[in-house]
């Protein structure tokens, strides 16, 4: 089915169409999911409640801009409340002199399990603004207004969230998991 | 604080890279709840989908026959206030007839009858004639035609 054939067939609530466009889309927005979520079942709930948002409010997809980030804005937005419901999102104030970042040791390859432990360690406010940021491609703005925070606390957790990163990394002695062969540059 | 953005951060590079990795299916139980839920919002749909009533049709019908009533009924008035109802009576037939004229036709009419229209029923007795009544107006003697 093309991606046409998807949009119209679940705006008649053709099963098929939904289906397909679960099989389609769900790897992807799963992966979503999963860097918001702690675990492989509250990522399978956002999923299945953000694509059940998405197949009934298909009507309001206009065609300006991709079918694929339309569903995906509305997943986040899925994982976001989640989030909030379950735990608040708490942005950490930290007195952090935060230099260059310099990266010039971090391998260029990251497991998935690697992203999801990296992920995991960092406090739930560095981790929701970087996934949003980073990985989502929201604005500052966007994000303050998702979160209610300032756009310069979404700028300031950012920044504290990438060096927390950087240093996890530097523990890890990335390149990546003990007993993996790499490649350094 | 100090913080300074570098052009190329390689966090965030390395991050987005590697993002495709996380796709996975995920488990057959996901399908399974969408679809349950997706049906429960159907039944719910086609549950609460109007649906015409015995008692709606009836009181539909009734309308329908009131308002059909109602549009003859002033429709009538309307041709009656637009027509005048002339009797004819043929002497010795034992009913009146009666016959209905538009008022386009009465000037025809009455020129027809002309003769005896100011004539009233009770000038004389007057046999072997009609008689003629214009609704609203006294009654008149018509001679026969023959």
């Amino acid at each position: 089915m093309t991606e046409n054939e998807i949009i119209e067939g679940c705006q008649n609530q053709n099963r098929q169409a939904q289906k397909a466009l679960y099989d389609r889309f769900s790897p992807l927005m799963f992966g979503v999911c999963k860097r918001y979520c702690k675990n492989r079942e509250d990522a399978e709930d956002v999923l299945v409640n953000g694509l059940f948002k998405a197949i009934n409010n298909i009507h309001q997809f206009k065609g300006n801009g991709s079918f694929e980030g339309w569903i995906r804005r509305i997943v986040v937005n899925e994982a976001l409340m989640f989030l909030r419901k379950r735990q608040k999102i708490t942005v950490e104030i930290e007195e952090y002199h935060v230099g260059a970042l310099t990266g010039g040791t971090i391998e260029d390859e990251l497991a998935a399990q690697d992203i999801l432990e990296l992920l995991a360690q960092l406090p739930i406010g560095y981790r929701t603004v970087f996934n949003l940021y980073v990985l989502d491609g929201l604005k500052h703005r966007e994000i303050a207004e998702a979160l209610g925070i300032s756009i310069n606390t979404s700028k300031s957790q950012l920044i504290l969230a990438k060096k927390r990163m950087q240093d996890l990394l530097a523990k890890r002695a990335y390149p990546g998991l003990e007993g993996r062969q790499h490649n350094r540059r | 604080m100090i913080y300074k953005m570098k052009p190329q951060d390689k966090i965030v590079e390395l991050f987005r890279r590697n993002q495709h990795k996380l796709n996975e299916r995920p488990s057959l139980q996901a399908w399974n709840k969408l679809e349950r839920r997706l049906d429960q919002k159907e039944r719910l749909i086609k549950r609460h989908k109007p649906t015409i009533s015995i008692y709606r049709i009836i009181m539909m019908a009734a309308a329908a026959i009131a308002l059909i009533f109602f549009v003859t009924t002033i429709t009538n008035i309307a041709q009656e206030a637009n027509s005048r109802n002339a009797i004819v009576i043929h002497e010795n037939a034992p009913t009146e007839r009666l016959i209905t004229i538009k008022l386009a036709e009465e000037q025809a009419f009455r020129e027809q009858y002309q003769d005896v229209l100011n004539k009233t029923v009770a000038e004389g007795k007057i046999t072997g004639q009609l008689r003629v009544s214009i609704k609203g107006v006294r009654p008149y003697l018509v001679p026969r035609k023959s």
